[in-house]
Parts: structure tokens; C-alpha cells; sequence
């Protein structure tokens, strides 16, 4: 029963069901909650499953605003879908977690309500990197979760772990890597910049960039798949089938805590440091119930909550958090991270795609 | 029943449902499609009505020449590799006994429930290191250690083959169980071998079906883009597989619809261009 | 060689060739191992949504 009144939708069909004396006698603060609801998009999948577990109802009874999930794709598509929406004033979600250069594209057309810090108590908790601005100061998002992109390995068939991201360029590891994809995805370029050329800076000039490619260029022969799907290299790592390459410092470790013979290393250069925000379509109503979420998710003690059990980075200073040590590397790192060059991939996003889509195919 | 050409509008009645559906579910979609492939694209993501030809001129390069060739090369590929196979089969399987048909067709049919999704996941898995079939040949002692047998071209040609077998399978099945069997018994009674009647009778007589179903697996094959990425290497992955980033990762929808519009103009060249040939040699013999 | 050897050694292959993928996903079905290499979780329902942008178990498949 706890279950099924946990979505929205189920909970309407147990209503018609007949069935609303039981469901208001079991779950009277769920009724209540109806008064006050908002839709929040979240990243489908792993994402959706750990908000809708440790964080929705816990949100739910410290406010009596109900929380109606919505299974979101990452950036763009949904940006699209969300712009076309509120043209049409309709909001598929109130507050949608959304990527760093999705938040850029939206400010381009006005789609985030700019959100008032004034309202929220936990605003100054806030790292930098995670308050999204508009050009003129107006706030489009506040950080709502982040997480690094490290080097990971498959223990068996590396002993020993990688140090450094030149590792993907050795010629030892010939046809043994998986990278992502898409150049707004992997962020290799950043990767390549800071362990070849200097710094993220190299990339501000377009014979930066050229150069770039061109080292990177230089990994091919490792590569044994580029993939868009995470399953897909997650289950290739664990059986050892790609014994090496880039992916999600939190999941690797769910699954080496599984026992899968799978580790995560934060390379000397630094680990690339991806967040989303949340941000508020312009087509939404539901202003204030969105600044009350946003400041219940910026708490310190919701960002360790989220640390321990979602596995994300905390958006919060780290001498706000109760994490231990051990707990905080399991997260995060000291190691200052490669932050990707979200201005490139909204000004010179479809040369970039370009680039990149000749270089891997080629 | 005698025929009679249609006089009145009410005589076209009945195929203004057919029509309709028609223009709802291809004519409408294809104009947007070409519509939008000459809209303007905004790097923000979105785009807006225009009359450029900036999306096709971006395309006419010889890295997208590259894909279209490899893409319409692999299609060829598996319509023929089908047609290899399944004809042979589908002429043995009308000739055994008809619980033995059923048998094939409801597990064939079977065949049909798996997605494209899980065809691809479970090749990968058969031709994998650690778990594939390469395994159990070490077993039988027949290799001296496991292999990957992907990713490559071999490997995606394989999962296209059994994706778009059954339904070759299914499409010939009809054409080959209504072949006139006097057709074979003359054949045969005239002194030919079965196999020689199989090939100078049976092919010949069925020649447009097999034409037919040619173009259709081509079709088919041209469209698919999960393969390729889950089982090739960049260099396999078909033009259907970048419009798919154009549209969905980039968010160019310009670009894609101009990529989709230059498929299907190629593909729908490639089957006038067949269909040609083929009346063409009809009016010979 | 026989026609009816003939049948049965192309039926015999085409059985095989149709049957492999099923069997994979037949013997993973009733497994619940997660270490198993087959990517069970990769029925596109695992992935954290960061990198793909269909959103996972969603309504695509």
C-alpha cells in the first residue's frame, strides 16, 4: 500500500479504485500533502530510484509538499522539451535537475524563473561553482547534485591502480578503453588540456582546440568502445571484457562495495568535477514551493544524507558536513578537479561536434 | 466480379481511409521533416523557421559522404545475407509437413518479440571474451583461449542479419507456399536434379518476390542505429546512428531532418533505380 | 547427400543461429546474479542518466 501511494499516478488509480477511505486512513499525511505538490524532473534510472527512496519523502514530511517524480533525460532533450512546453505555458515539471551547458542554453531564451537567494536560509551554504547566474546576476539554478567523472580500472587486470589520466594514452593499454562518446559529455578535451598542454585554459583559442584534438587523437588505438549507454561499459569493466577507461566515481564504488572487482581512481590531474542544478521553467506556478525544495536540498545535512546514500559530491563547503574522512573520499577528493568548459560546448558547440565526430570516426 | 473504373466520388470512397492515413501518418510527418531540414538552427537548441540551405550544404562533405556510403553498403549487406539464407530455408521449410511449418513459424514469430535493444545486448554477450561463444569452442578444444569477437564489422553484420531474418523469412513464406508445384514436378520429371530445379525453376519464378523482399530488408536495415553502436567500432557506426546524435544529444533538429531527408532520397534512388533494372529485363524476355 | 539430410542440417543451423540470443536472454532472466557478465542491468534501466539522453527504463523500450 506504502508503495502504491508513493506516485502520483498510482495513488489517483487507488482513489478510483474506491479505495480512498483506506488510503486516507493509512497515509494522512500524504493526503495533506496533496494541498501543496510540485513536479520535480530528475535524471531517469539510478538517479530517479535514490531521490524517490532517501529523499522525496523525507521532503515530504519535514514540509507537507508532496513531491510527484518525473524520469527526466539528461540536458538537451529535455531542454527542448521543456522550451516547447512553456512556449505552450505548460510545465512537464515545476523544478527539473538539469546540466551545466543546458542551463546556459536555457538562459539564452529566458526558460529559468531567476531564483531569489533572499528566500532561501541556506543559500550562503552554497559552494561558487554551483550557484548558476545569468550574465546579469539573476540566479538560474542553485547546484542540486555533483559527481565526478575518474579513471577506473578493473582490478584484476590492473593490479595496480592508474596515477595519472596520461594513462589513456600509453600504448600498453592498446584496444583495452571505454570513454564516452560525445566531446560534451566526456569532457576529454579538458582531460587532455590539463594532462598534456598546461591547463583548461589551452582550449580558449580555436589552435588550442585543434591541438587538442589532435593529441587526443593520439588515444584511438586504446579505445575499444565509445559508449553512450553507462550500462553497457559499467558491465564491460566488471567482467574485465574493457579493462579500463572513464566513468562515474559514484557508481564505480556501489559497485566495488557489491564486490565487483572494479576502482575508481582520482587521477593526479584531478578528477572531472560534473554537476546539475535545479532549475524553475518559467511555465511553472509553483514558485514558492520550488524555493522551499531548493533550500531544503542546499542543508548540510541533506547534502551528507545525499553523500552517504545517493553517492554524489556535496554542492555545500566541507566544513558545513559531518562526513568522515572516509566517508568524504568516497565522494569527493582534495585533488583539485578538471571543472569541463561548459562556455565552449554553447558557443562553439556544433564545430566541437564536428571536430570530434571526425576524429572518433574518422 | 467484373470491374468497373470509378465514375462518381462516391465510387473513390473506399479508399479515402487508406489515404487519409496515409497523409496523416507519412504525408505529414515528411513534410515536417523537410520543412524543418531548411529551418534555422539556434546553437541554444531550439530552431526557427527559415529557408536555408545550410543543413544540406553542412552535410555534402566527404566525412558524411563517408557514412551515407558505409550505411547504404551495410544495408545492401544484410538484405542480401538475408536473402542468402532465408530463401533456401523458407523453399525446405514448405516442403516439410505442415506441424513442422507451425513449429518453425510460431518460433520465428518468437524471434520477433526481442527488441532491437536486446538483440544487440545479447550478441554482445555471445561474442564477448569472458562470456561468449569463443568459450565454448576452447571448451570443445577447438580454440586455445577466448576471443572478443567484437566490437566489428563482422559482429554487427551478424546481429542485423538475425534482427531482420524473420522477417524475410515471414515475407517469402507466402510467395513460396502458392508457387504453382507442376512448376517442380515438370522439372523434375523432365530429368532435372532438385537442386538444379530449385535454381533454374523455383528462383526464376520467384524472381520479383525476391526483388522485392531485397528492398524491403534494405530498408529495414537502414534504419538501424542501436546495432552498430553497441557492437561496432565509430568507423560502422550508419548515418541513422548521427542523426540520432544530431537530434537527440545535439539537439540540431535541423541538421538531422536534413541528414534523414538525404537517407530516404538516397534510399527511395537506390530502389527506383532497382525496380528499373528490373522491368526493364522483364520487357527483354 | 540426401534432401532430407539437406533439410535437416539448414534447419539445424538456422535453429541455432535463431535460437543463440534467446537462450542468452532465457538464462539471464531466471539469474540473479549481479556479478554475472551478462549486461543484465544494461537493459536500459540501470544507467544513471547522465550520459544517455533517453532517460533509463524509460518508455523507449
Amino acid at each position: 500500500m506504502r508503495k502504491l501511494l508513493n506516485s502520483a499516478v498510482s495513488r489517483r488509480a487507488v482513489l478510483g479504485a474506491g479505495l480512498a477511505t483506506a488510503g486516507v486512513l493509512a497515509m494522512p499525511s500524504i493526503l495533506r500533502a496533496q494541498d501543496r505538490s510540485i513536479k520535480v524532473g530528475v535524471y531517469g534510472g539510478y538517479f530517479k530510484d535514490s531521490f524517490d527512496k532517501h529523499v522525496f519523502p523525507a521532503f515530504t514530511e519535514a514540509t507537507g509538499i508532496a513531491v510527484e517524480s518525473v524520469a527526466e533525460p539528461t540536458g538537451e532533450a529535455w531542454l527542448v522539451q521543456l522550451e516547447q512546453a512553456a512556449r505552450a505555458g505548460q510545465a512537464p515539471a515545476d523544478l527539473s535537475m538539469m546540466s551545466q551547458v543546458a542551463m546556459l542554453k536555457g538562459q539564452s531564451t529566458e526558460l529559468w524563473t531567476p531564483i531569489d537567494t533572499s528566500k532561501l536560509e541556506n543559500a550562503d551554504n552554497l559552494l561558487d561553482q554551483f550557484v548558476n547566474k545569468y550574465p546579469d546576476g539573476r540566479v538560474a539554478g542553485i547546484g542540486a547534485v555533483a559527481w565526478y567523472i575518474t579513471l577506473v580500472t578493473n582490478t584484476d587486470a590492473y593490479p595496480e591502480a592508474p596515477e595519472s589520466w596520461a594513462a589513456l594514452w600509453d600504448p600498453a593499454n592498446a584496444d583495452k578503453l571505454g570513454l564516452l562518446a560525445l566531446v560534451s559529455n566526456s569532457f576529454l578535451l579538458e582531460v587532455t588540456a590539463k594532462t598534456h598542454m598546461g591547463g583548461t585554459n589551452a582550449l580558449d583559442t580555436e589552435e588550442g582546440q585543434i591541438a587538442a584534438f589532435e593529441k587526443l587523437a593520439e588515444v584511438k588505438p586504446n579505445v575499444r568502445l565509445w559508449y553512450r549507454d553507462e550500462a553497457q561499459f559499467e558491465q564491460a569493466l566488471k567482467s574485465g571484457e574493457i579493462p579500463m577507461g572513464q566513468y562515474y566515481h559514484d557508481v564505480t564504488g556501489l559497485a566495488a562495495a557489491d564486490g565487483n572487482p572494479v576502482r575508481s581512481t582520482f587521477p593526479k590531474e584531478g578528477g572531472i568535477l560534473d554537476s546539475g542544478c535545479w532549475a524553475l521553467s518559467r511555465a511553472s506556478e509553483k514558485g514558492e514551493e520550488a524555493h522551499v525544495f531548493i533550500d531544503y536540498m542546499s542543508q548540510p545535512d541533506i547534502q551528507a544524507l545525499m553523500s552517504r546514500k545517493v553517492g554524489t559530491a556535496p554542492t555545500v563547503a566541507r566544513d558545513l558536513l559531518d562526513l568522515s574522512d572516509e566517508e568524504f573520499a568516497a565522494v569527493s577528493s582534495d585533488i583539485d578537479p578538471i571543472i569541463p568548459r561548459y562556455d565552449l560546448y554553447t558557443s562553439k558547440s556544433d564545430w566541437l561536434n564536428q571536430k570530434w565526430t571526425e576524429m572518433i570516426a574518422g | 466480379m467484373r470491374r468497373e473504373p470509378p465514375r462518381t466520388a462516391a465510387d473513390y470512397a473506399p479508399i479515402a481511409f487508406p489515404a487519409l492515413m496515409l497523409v496523416i501518418f507519412f504525408v505529414v510527418p515528411f513534410s515536417t521533416m523537410i520543412a524543418v531540414s531548411f529551418f534555422q538552427r539556434d546553437p541554444a537548441g531550439f530552431y526557427s523557421p527559415a529557408f536555408t540551405f545550410a543543413n544540406y550544404e553542412r552535410f555534402l562533405s566527404a566525412f558524411f559522404g563517408g557514412v551515407l556510403g558505409f550505411s547504404i553498403m551495410l544495408a545492401v549487406m544484410v538484405a542480401i545475407v538475408c536473402v542468402l539464407v532465408a530463401f533456401p530455408f523458407t523453399w525446405l521449410l514448405t516442403q516439410a509437413s505442415r506441424r513442422v511449418q507451425i513449429v518453425w513459424l510460431v518460433a520465428i514469430l518468437s524471434v520477433l518479440s526481442l527488441s532491437e535493444v536486446i538483440i544487440g545486448f545479447a550478441w554482445s554477450t555471445l561474442f564477448s571474451r569472458t562470456a561468449g561463444i569463443t568459450n565454448l569452442l576452447v571448451m570443445a578444444g577447438l580454440m586455445a583461449e577466448p576471443q572478443a569477437l567484437m566490437p566489428g564489422f563482422g559482429a554487427v553484420l551478424t546481429a542485423m542479419v538475425y534482427q531482420a531474418l524473420p522477417y524475410t523469412v515471414l515475407v517469402l513464406y507466402p510467395a513460396i507456399v502458392r508457387l504453382d508445384p507442376t512448376l517442380l514436378e515438370a522439372a523434375r520429371t523432365l530429368g532435372a536434379s532438385p537442386m538444379r530445379a530449385f535454381l533454374n525453376v523455383v528462383v526464376p519464378a520467384l524472381r520479383n518476390t525476391i526483388m522485392a523482399t531485397l528492398i524491403m530488408v534494405f530498408v529495414f536495415a537502414l534504419g538501424s542505429y542501436l546495432l552498430p553502436q553497441i557492437l561496432g567500432r565509430p568507423q560502422h557506426w550508419t548515418l541513422s546512428v548521427l542523426i540520432t546524435d544530431q537530434a537527440i544529444y545535439q539537439s540540431n533538429m535541423p541538421f538531422a531532418a536534413a541528414m534523414a531527408v538525404f537517407l530516404v532520397l538516397m534510399s527511395l534512388a537506390l530502389v527506383g533505380l532497382t525496380l528499373m533494372v528490373g522491368s526493364q529485363r522483364e520487357q527483354r524476355t | 547427400m540426401s534432401a532430407a539430410t539437406l533439410r535437416r542440417i539448414v534447419f539445424l543451423l538456422v535453429a541455432l543461429f535463431l535460437a543463440g540470443p534467446l537462450i542468452v536472454v532465457a538464462g539471464v532472466s531466471v539469474n540473479e546474479k549481479q556479478s554475472l557478465i551478462f549486461p543484465r542491468k544494461a537493459f536500459p534501466s540501470h544507467g544513471t542518466g547522465r550520459s544517455s539522453a533517453i532517460p533509463a527504463g524509460g518508455p523507449h523500450w
